[in-house]
């Protein structure tokens, strides 16, 4: 697995990972901000918990 | 620069360098799972999603 890093140069990997990751954490947040079950965790009262 | 291509990869890391450098990324990796999982645990305890 380590030899991964003779081929893909350590510091451009970590920029493309680091900046992949972000991309992704924001548009997940966001998706789930846009539901109805977790859209409220910002704005209470919160939306019919339906538990 | 012939210099960088003396240990022969593609990257330019030799063999050891590959390998530490490894170690720490998989490091860093395991702190992000953990923190991961606590938060969609501390999510799941709020609202379960199944």
């Amino acid at each position: 697995m380590w030899r991964i890093w003779l081929l893909f140069d350590p510091r451009r990997a970590l920029i493309a990972i680091l900046a992949f990751a972000f991309l992704m954490v924001m548009v997940n947040h966001f998706v789930q901000l846009s539901t109805e079950r977790y859209g409220s965790w910002l704005n209470e009262p919160a939306v019919a918990a339906g538990q | 620069m012939a210099e960088s291509e003396r240990s022969g990869s593609l990257s330019g890391l030799t063999e050891r360098e590959a390998q530490e450098f490894h170690k720490y990324f998989m490091q860093g990796f395991l702190y992000f799972l953990v923190l991961t999982l606590i938060a969609h645990t501390l999510v799941w305890f709020w609202r379960p999603w199944f």
